[in-house]
């Protein structure tokens, strides 16, 4: 095949838009452009309205300007303290509110209508949640087998409140949900809020959650006991950071950044780390970081106050993600690796063939976790496998819901 | 009064600033949309990249240097969408329309699945080199702009890439 065969066969073999769906995308990025502007005129209206009524001397100034002071700026208090959060989604409500428990429908129906999705959340070695997306709403199921039976749970909040949420769980009853409102621009800033059940999601009671800035985008929300949990914070201009709970999430502290790992340095335009859920193997925690052009790996050796960079994932440059099996047996997955994941024992010294994978015909590579050496599981376009062999072996589970 | 006027100058400079910029970025939406479908293998996935790139294109507008390259500038952006939006998706977990029989955003997608098969076999870089040089017609070193690589990095990734896609290819029967 030579260059022009090859040219005229990409030319042929993909679609290409029409002159409507390029003349959308410019509507749509047109309208979130003079969207992102509105803060700013709004500020400036502010300001204008504060400067005209101090110069009326009216009483009612001082308050006035009070009530719509302009956010800290980021450059000189980016990460919060509790008293400098700028967006709470319960801003300390009396007494926290607990969620009724919404009865899962009667009957065999599925609950589920395409498009769906599933995450799963192995909590112990024979209970794994999942998290499934409907058409309306996500679904929350719980198995005490290993996915073989699944149970419908309830969720806190759902549907056209949450823009983006995560969820974790250490064992069959406790659990978190984090419930993060719209971000804003090349996530600036975004609300949170934190929810905890201690009746395998019976029920939720929002926590208050003190300590969690609106600055950055809030990602990957693990707990790796009852009290000890993570959250990590992006944005596209600067490093990330790792929030940490050691009281089961009522209070929160931030990180120092994840310093930019070698060969790459933040600077904004997306030029940014991104980083995964964290994980804990005895003391050492570990968090993956998706860069430019490399997926990094940090380490933290003092309860996630401060982050060291650990490794590069080598010889590839879209290798998605990094599930850690323990703090040396690290399963790498990414359209960038070719037909087989690739498989580390040595905590990135020296890399493998995966010794299997799910006979997936996606075009994507499955996300995986695992529970140990041998639990794992998989999932791709709502798909779930299971291994209990280390990845050897995968056999395809019922997903819940659907 | 005064406060009304500078923020409608305001707007008006924004306007003004969108209505230049997207005049000059039209004819690179088209290309920079069928890279984002072509490497991400999915078309609403891809309109999604492109909306981002055009809005962070309109931000960082002011700060291009280099105005000639407004191009390969605009497709550098969708590259990095689009490994970061893989990620994401990834990470939120895929739609299961392709498998329930709809017609999903794929099948506008790929019309050759040989080539499409191929083409995922390669790594990245050697895919987004083979795609902007053969399927959106950049010169070398427009794509050297575009992947912010070297000259001589493109050519030899774009031989290692053709290399492998004809061996790919010719397994495939596809020659």
């Amino acid at each position: 095949m030579n260059e022009d065969e090859l040219r005229s066969r990409l030319t042929r073999g993909l679609a290409a838009p029409s002159a409507q769906d390029v003349e959308r995308v410019m509507v749509r990025a047109r309208r979130r452009a003079l969207a992102s502007r509105r803060p700013r005129l709004a500020a400036v209206l502010a300001v204008a309205v504060g400067v005209a009524m101090l110069l009326l001397g009216g009483v009612g100034v001082i308050a006035s300007l009070k009530a719509s002071r302009v956010p800290a700026s980021p450059a000189t208090a980016p990460y919060a303290s509790p008293s400098s959060v700028v967006e709470s989604p319960s801003p300390e409500p009396a007494s926290p509110p607990v969620l009724t428990p919404v009865s899962p429908p009667a009957g065999g129906l599925p609950l589920v209508v395409l498009p769906t999705t599933a995450q799963v959340i192995p909590a112990t070695g024979s209970v794994v949640w999942a998290s499934v997306a409907g058409s309306q709403s996500d679904l929350l199921f719980r198995s005490a087998d290993q996915g073989a039976t699944w149970q419908q749970r309830t969720l806190p909040v759902s549907g056209g409140s949450v823009a983006r949420s995560a969820i974790s769980f250490v064992d069959g009853t406790h659990g978190w949900y984090l419930q993060a409102s719209s971000p804003g621009t090349q996530c600036t800033g975004q609300g949170t809020a934190v929810w905890r059940t201690v009746d395998g999601a019976a029920s939720w009671q929002n926590l208050a959650a003190q300590g969690i800035g609106f600055y950055q985008c809030k990602d990957n929300l693990s707990f790796v006991d009852q009290q000890t949990g993570f959250i990590t914070a992006w944005d596209q201009n600067h490093q990330p950071v790792v929030y940490r709970t050691a009281n089961g999430g009522a209070s929160w502290t931030v990180s120092l950044v994840l310093p930019d790992p070698p060969g790459q340095r933040t600077s904004g335009g997306g030029f940014m780390l991104r980083p995964g859920p964290v994980v804990r193997f005895g003391v050492d925690l570990f968090v993956d970081g998706g860069g430019w052009q490399h997926l990094y790996v940090y380490r933290s050796r003092d309860g996630g106050a401060t982050w060291a960079y650990l490794a590069t994932v080598p010889g590839v440059t879209d290798v998605d993600e990094v599930a850690f099996l323990d703090a040396s047996h690290w399963w790498l997955s990414g359209p960038g690796l070719g037909p087989s994941d690739r498989y580390t024992s040595d905590a990135g010294a020296h890399y493998a063939p995966a010794r299997g994978a799910p006979d997936s015909a996606a075009p994507i590579s499955p996300v995986f976790t695992f529970a140990g050496l041998n639990l794992g599981y998989a999932t791709v376009r709502g798909t779930i496998w299971r291994t209990t062999d280390g990845g050897t072996h995968w056999s395809t589970l019922h997903t819940p819901g659907t | 009064m005064v406060f009304s006027g500078a923020v409608e100058a305001s707007a008006g400079r924004d306007d003004l600033r969108w209505e230049d910029l997207s005049e000059r970025l039209r004819p690179w939406v088209d290309r920079g949309y069928r890279l984002a479908a072509a490497y991400m293998g999915d078309w609403s996935a891809a309109e999604d990249v492109v909306q981002d790139a055009v809005l962070r294109s309109w931000q960082g507008y002011d700060r291009l240097r280099d105005q000639d390259k407004l191009g390969p500038w605009f497709l550098q952006i969708v590259v990095n969408e689009c490994r970061k939006s893989s990620r994401r998706l990834r990470r939120l977990l895929l739609t299961a329309a392709a498998d329930r029989g709809q017609e999903g955003p794929e099948s506008r997608v790929v019309l050759d699945q040989d080539l499409r098969r191929a083409l995922n076999k390669l790594n990245s870089d050697q895919r987004l080199v083979i795609l902007a040089h053969f399927y959106l017609d950049l010169t070398l070193v427009e794509t050297g702009v575009m992947l912010r690589m070297p000259l001589g990095t493109v050519k030899s990734r774009l031989d290692r890439g053709l290399t492998r896609m004809r061996g790919l290819l010719a397994e495939e029967g596809g020659v």
